[in-house]
């Protein structure tokens, strides 16, 4: 049996286990939210800058130093802090992958 | 040496901003500067040290695995820096400063734009990249579809980026040394292509990988180094930046808010999505995911990478703002002494006009050095992206329908490499001072609208069928090149029309949206057999994809 028909067979037995079906669902749902979130911050300062840039240009402290800058440097922080929990998510994702392809017989 | 030539450099990166701003940004003044012995000198040091890399990694490069993908041996740190190297670009630098320092808070939005894309890339597709692909992102797309014509439209849609790419990086190269280390721009451009050919044709994806390993750090230290000095000047207080920065530019406190580039919110959005997708079809980038051994390590790189992207952009709006009053109120940075008037150098110059303010020679020679290193490094990675382009898809897959040796195929990226060398210092002295600004427009909107679509969809979609994909494909392709020759960049600035037919610069809120609708039609609407072979071979796919089982192992050393 050559390896890529041994790696079909794998891929069925995989398939068949219902947690399998149950672990792709929720990555997908934690990816779709992640993007979500991230291209909601986006977007919304994108939206605020072009439409109601007065918001933005509101002073940080007084001074003539507006809230535009430290708002676009916490929607790139917050971004990348998504992608912090990501890793985090699917490192745990990655155990039980290692779990459901052990039962398939690796 | 031309007017227009400076702003090919700032092209690559601020090419994607709406409206006339960028004009105004780079009022150019070029004249070529006096030889810079300190800049020299590190740059002949950054290049024997990597020459010697590429020695060694020669060595190491037997197989088309060691070639193409580093014997997918990088780990995920190294490939993060590695890819933040291939996307922060002596454009990033100089560009975004430069675009801060002329339109403030606009020239952050601006970086933020090119920041999203890496967030993104990690939930979308990094480690289904790294788990269904081997050598190009072609691997991907042609994994359950039909793979000839699949392979063709991937190679083209990746040629097509990197050539227009490398164009606006071997124009920009040539301007940029030109004025930097006074060497003549011809020899400039030599230059680039001779090494770019000797670290990819020998050194392969090892070299490559290094050289761009070593550039970011430097390009990062050199970043932070400047910022911390300029920072200083005004106690690390960022209302007395913003305060000398108010007095200092003409448009007083319009600056410190969102100005005229965002106005338009069509345009806005269609800018923002372009540069968000277009990175997500990047084939030098992607192409990156493929040197970690696994997918933990892919997602550790893009993570990696986003924290390098993120900070940098960061940084370089720090220099921009505060280089307004440090470079901007200085008679000694403009032409005649004249402040407000065009800055020596050209527009383009204020990061390393401020580097020569807060570190004097020393600082000013080490970011020129840096500036120069990450051009090579830039180029190397594309030249390679596009030779595994022509070999390992066009080449080994299509012509010789996977028959041909690895010894055959490497043969060829060597000399695809070497031609891609030649081609890009052709074109680089034949667009010499020509506005570049479209090309990226174009890079990024075939990216967007044509590479991403197809890949996401054979990735995610079961429905996807080669039918869909290939007309979706290049539906994409058609829209996003007819868009921007009907747009402002090319309908009145190059061809000289008065008004412009399509009235935004960037076309990926309508190329790409097209793309993905007449991918998903098509494929509905494709009933034959084949199609549903397709969608039973997506069972397979998707196991794979979500555990890699199956999918190219690391080779061990």
């Amino acid at each position: 049996m050559s390896e890529h028909e041994k790696n079909l067979e794998l891929y069925a037995k995989i398939r068949s286990n219902p947690r399998f079906a149950e672990l792709t669902a929720s990555r997908s749902r934690a990816n779709m939210l992640l993007f979500a979130l991230a291209m909601s911050a986006y977007l919304g300062l994108l939206l605020t800058v072009s439409l109601r840039p007065d918001i933005l240009s509101a002073s940080l402290s007084g001074g003539v130093a507006t809230i535009a800058w430290p708002v676009g440097a916490i929607v790139v922080i917050f971004s990348w802090l998504l992608t912090l929990v990501h890793l985090r998510i699917s490192n745990t994702q990655a155990e039980t992958i290692a779990k459901i392809m052990k039962e398939a017989g690796l | 040496m031309s007017r227009r030539a400076i702003p090919t450099i700032i092209a690559t990166s601020a090419a994607l901003a709406s409206g006339p701003a960028l004009a105004e940004a780079i009022a150019a003044g070029g004249e070529k500067q006096p030889v810079n012995f300190t800049a020299i000198s590190i740059f002949l040091l950054f290049v024997l040290a990597t020459l010697g890399i590429t020695y060694w990694a020669a060595k190491r490069s037997k197989s088309a695995s060691d070639f193409y993908t580093a014997g997918g041996g990088i780990t995920g740190f190294q490939n993060g820096l590695a890819v933040a190297g291939d996307y922060m670009s002596a454009a990033t630098l100089l560009g975004i400063t430069s675009l801060v320092y002329a339109r403030g808070f606009d020239g952050f939005m601006y970086a933020i734009a090119f920041f999203m894309g890496w967030p993104v890339l990690l939930f979308l597709m990094a480690d289904k990249l790294r788990n269904l692909g081997r050598f190009t992102f072609a691997d991907i797309v042609s994994y359950r579809l039909d793979p000839t014509p699949m392979r063709i439209m991937a190679a083209v849609g990746g040629l097509t980026v990197v050539f227009f790419y490398l164009i606006v990086q071997m124009v920009g190269a040539g301007e940029l040394i030109q004025l930097l280390f006074g060497l003549d721009y011809n020899y400039a451009v030599v230059l680039v292509g001779v090494l770019m050919i000797i670290y990819v044709a020998f050194g392969g994806m090892i070299a490559t990988t290094w050289v761009q390993i070593i550039k970011a750090s430097l390009l990062l230290a050199g970043g932070t180094l400047l910022a911390i000095l300029a920072w200083s000047r005004f106690g690390f207080s960022f209302e007395s930046m913003s305060a000398a920065a108010v007095a200092a530019h003409k448009g007083g406190k319009a600056i410190m808010g969102p100005g005229a580039l965002f106005k338009d919110t069509i345009g806005a959005i269609s800018f923002g999505l372009g540069a968000t997708f277009g990175l997500l079809g990047l084939p030098h980038i992607l192409m990156r995911f493929f040197t970690v051994p696994d997918a933990r390590e892919a997602r550790k790189s893009a993570v990696y990478a986003a924290g390098f992207i993120g900070y940098f952009f960061i940084l370089i709006c720090v220099l921009g703002l505060s280089a307004i009053s440090i470079v901007g109120t200085n008679p000694d940075y403009f032409v005649g002494g004249k402040v407000g008037g065009a800055l020596i150098g050209g527009g383009n110059m204020v990061a390393l006009h401020l580097a020569k303010a807060t570190g004097g020679d020393l600082l000013l020679g080490f970011l020129s050095a840096v500036a120069f290193a990450t051009i090579l490094a830039v180029v190397a990675g594309l030249a390679l992206a596009g030779a595994s382009g022509i070999s390992h898809d066009i080449y080994a897959n299509v012509l010789r329908k996977g028959q041909s040796t690895e010894q055959e195929e490497i043969r060829v990226t060597k000399i695809a490499t070497v031609a891609i060398g030649i081609v890009a210092i052709g074109l680089g002295m034949l667009f010499k001072g020509q506005n570049l600004a479209f090309l990226v427009s174009l890079a990024f909107g075939i990216a967007a609208s044509s590479n991403f679509p197809v890949l996401l969809l054979s990735m995610n979609w079961k429905g996807l069928t080669t039918r869909g994909a290939l007309i979706g494909g290049l539906a994409g392709l058609a829209s996003a090149v007819t868009l921007v020759i009907l747009s402002p960049a090319v309908w009145t600035k190059v061809l000289g029309h008065p008004a412009a037919i399509f009235p935004y610069d960037n076309p990926a809120l309508f190329s790409m949206t097209t793309a993905f609708i007449i991918a998903m039609i098509a494929s509905k609407l494709d009933s034959s057999a084949r199609a549903r072979q397709e969608a039973a071979d997506f069972e397979d796919q998707f196991v794979r994809a979500q555990t890699g089982l199956g999918a190219a192992a690391a080779s061990k050393h």
